[in-house]
């Protein structure tokens, strides 16, 4: 009995520290964390149907829309299409083709309606392109740097676009593209778009085909149509609905166009 | 060599960080999208008098109407125009149409001139782009303007979907009347709306299964007109029918090669039935199939190379592919049911067939391949399809009911916009002429 007391202390104490001996800490420098990716808690399909339903009107359409126009000295016409000689005596004359002489000069007053631009956006908060060159930096010299904080330097600064923010976007596009899924080989007419943007949401810059020079080579005219489908689609969304804070993250963006389900499958 | 190829590397890397943004660029992958028709405006043609505004309203109308029913675009109700433009040489006020959300805004003029012509001008704008696709005038006597009509039609599809249009074209079907125990067939033609419906044949004998020529004002149909049943060959020009080939036993089943040369066909001898081909000009004909089975509704692929037909060969009415010398036949067909009435789209890229499931018939369409199946209808008894010029839609007969009396119906090839054709009264089995021209 005078014996169990130490014996049963010494046995516990063994096992505590046997325990302590082969469980040790976990190396943190093992896990493999992800970045953390800042994400709101909003649900999506109520976001996604207002504000991609809803997208705010133009400032110019705000006002009223004059139903005359103020008198403006109209250009000159262009000259009068020649006539056509008339073709040989027919039961059924054919209808002849031509081009009409040149393209209508514009109007005189340029298009003023047209929401001020600024030429020159005010500089991003910060520059992503730098930043991740240090962040490239801080890896080679402490290659198990505290991982947390630089995660939280890069993504948390909430400069970068949100899925959901990026998935309002996407349904933003899908109400402005008509895709060509009916084309033939749909999956094959990919479109690149590099878009630069105001802080109102507005185009800085018409949109750019980045691939147009390949289309054009392409001579496929279902390409050509998807290109003017997808830059249609572009203008037609005008301007985005995007969160004001994070311009720097979404001023200039390069939007990818492939129609992606074949039909029927 | 060593030393160029650095230089090379230097000179690729040198333009390559040229192109490359100042910052990085957000990148999205857009892949959906809708099919929604595209909104159009397209005012009433201006015109100086009274008989040139009421041309140029009906030809209008027509443009409407076309664009419409091809389920691509919807115009939009002249009543919601706010821009009333008077002279078309002028750039339309683009913020107007903007409002009334157009994408694209047709202006057009219509000026008479002396000696019984007329001139129509007109101009399709990209509102969103603001600018001018195309600018164009055609000239002809007024009578013609449905032709015109037509042919601005096929001029905005094309600009607006990278597609030919298929406006300017003509429907050959069989007019059908009388009791069913009794039914008279003749052959008529129609404009592709369904406008100026003309009788070809008498109607004192049965004609079926008519088909056009790619490439001229041709028909080549079956025809009873002579003891046994055979191809005919008709000219809707002259009106002159002849019989096909002199060949020993019954023909049937015939279309024409891409070129317009050949006829394609089968023929029957001891109840067996074979794919026979025609030249047309030399008449010299060469028989391309030699099974015991029955082969028939051979249809040319568009360039030529290959060929679509129907067989029983493999116990069941399926689809093969063989080559134009008759080589290399292989089925192509493998789903539930059968199939039969091939038909090779011109755009090359789809076979459209006829198939018969669970006592329903469909029309359909799959790849040339035999992969990627797609079925279009459904109804009591579909069948017969016939492929625009570019291949982008279908036409067939339909009998919706047992009993029920045929039409022709039409739908795109990605199984929207269903609608019948109207026609004086029954139809069947329609085919598609080439554009008109």
């Amino acid at each position: 009995m005078r014996l169990g007391l130490p014996i049963s202390l010494v046995l516990h104490g063994g096992v505590i520290a046997v325990g302590l001996m082969v469980l040790p800490e976990p190396k943190l420098a093992v896990v493999n964390t992800p970045e953390i990716v800042p994400v709101e808690l909003v649900i999506l399909a109520k976001e996604t149907n207002i504000k991609a339903q809803a997208p705010k009107p133009k400032a110019k359409e705000d006002e009223p829309v004059p139903l005359v126009t103020e008198p403006e000295a109209l250009p000159e016409p262009e000259p009068e299409p020649e006539p056509i000689a008339p073709p040989p005596p027919k039961a059924k004359p054919k209808p002849v083709k031509k081009d009409v002489a040149a393209k209508p000069k514009p109007k005189p007053k340029k298009k003023a309606p047209r929401p001020k631009r600024k030429t020159k956006p005010k500089a991003p908060a910060f520059d992503l392109a730098r930043l991740e060159n240090k962040l490239a930096k801080q890896d080679k010299d402490n290659p198990v740097s505290d991982i947390f904080e630089r995660a939280r330097e890069a993504r948390g600064a909430g400069d970068d676009m949100t899925a959901n923010e990026i998935d309002l976007l996407r349904a933003q596009m899908y109400r402005c593209w008509r895709t060509s899924l009916d084309a033939p080989n749909p999956e094959k007419l990919k479109v690149t778009i590099r878009i630069l943007l105001n802080p109102d949401g507005t185009l800085s810059s018409p949109p750019k085909v980045l691939n147009a020079v390949q289309i054009k080579r392409s001579g496929d005219p279902f390409w050509q149509a998807a290109a003017d489908k997808a830059r249609r689609a572009v203008l037609r969304c005008e301007p985005y609905t995007l969160p004001a804070d994070k311009y720097a993250s979404w001023r200039d963006m390069t939007m990818h166009f492939t129609p992606a389900d074949i039909l029927g499958n | 060599m060593k030393t160029a190829n650095t230089m090379r590397a230097l000179l690729m890397f040198f333009f390559a960080s040229l192109a490359m943004p100042a910052w990085a660029t957000l990148e999205i992958d857009i892949t959906k999208g809708h099919l929604d028709p595209m909104p159009i405006a397209i005012p009433d043609f201006v015109g100086a008098s009274d008989p040139e505004r009421e041309i140029g309203v009906q030809i209008a109308d027509l443009i409407r109407a076309n664009l419409e029913r091809s389920g691509l675009f919807r115009p939009l109700d002249p009543a919601s125009f706010i821009e009333h433009q008077n002279n078309i040489n002028v750039q339309p006020r683009f913020a107007d149409w903007r409002i009334i959300k157009a994408d694209a805004l047709l202006s057009g003029r219509l000026v008479m001139e002396s000696d019984n012509r007329m001139r129509i001008e007109f101009r399709l704008w990209d509102v969103l782009a603001e600018s001018q696709l195309v600018g164009l005038q055609l000239a002809t006597t007024p009578e013609n303007w449905r032709r015109i009509g037509n042919k601005i039609s096929d001029v905005i599809y094309q600009k607006l979907t990278g597609e030919t249009g298929y406006f300017d074209t003509r429907i050959v079907f069989i007019a059908e009347s009388g009791p069913k125990t009794d039914r008279v067939k003749r052959l008529a033609i129609m404009d592709q709306d369904g406008a100026n419906p003309t009788f070809l044949t008498s109607g004192k004998y049965t004609v079926l299964t008519p088909r056009f020529s790619p490439t001229a004002q041709q028909i080549t149909y079956m025809s009873y007109a002579s003891r046994t049943p055979s191809v005919f060959l008709f000219n809707i020009e002259t009106g002159r029918q002849e019989v096909l080939g002199e060949f020993p036993g019954m023909t049937f089943a015939p279309r024409f090669s891409p070129d317009g040369t050949k006829v394609i066909m089968s023929l029957v001898q001891g109840g067996n039935s074979d794919i026979w081909v025609m030249d047309l000009r030399t008449r010299q004909r060469q028989r391309l199939t030699t099974s015991s089975a029955i082969d028939t509704s051979p249809s040319f692929s568009p360039d030529g190379a290959r060929i679509v037909f129907n067989s029983d060969r493999g116990g069941t009415s399926q689809i093969y592919v063989m080559n134009a010398d008759g080589s290399g036949v292989h089925r192509i067909s493998f789903g539930k049911g059968t199939y039969s009435a091939p038909v090779w789209s011109p755009r090359g890229d789809l076979i459209a067939f006829t198939k018969s499931l669970n006592r329903q018939f469909h029309i359909g369409v799959m790849r040339p391949e035999g992969d990627v199946e797609r079925i279009l209808t459904t109804a009591y008894l579909d069948e017969g399809p016939t492929w625009s010029p570019n291949g982008r839609v279908l036409m067939f007969t339909r009998e919706p009911r047992p009993g029920s009396k045929p039409h022709i119906w039409s739908i795109d090839l990605t199984g929207a916009n269903l609608r019948q054709v109207p026609t004086p009264g029954d139809a069947s089995d329609p085919a598609w002429s080439p554009l008109i021209q």
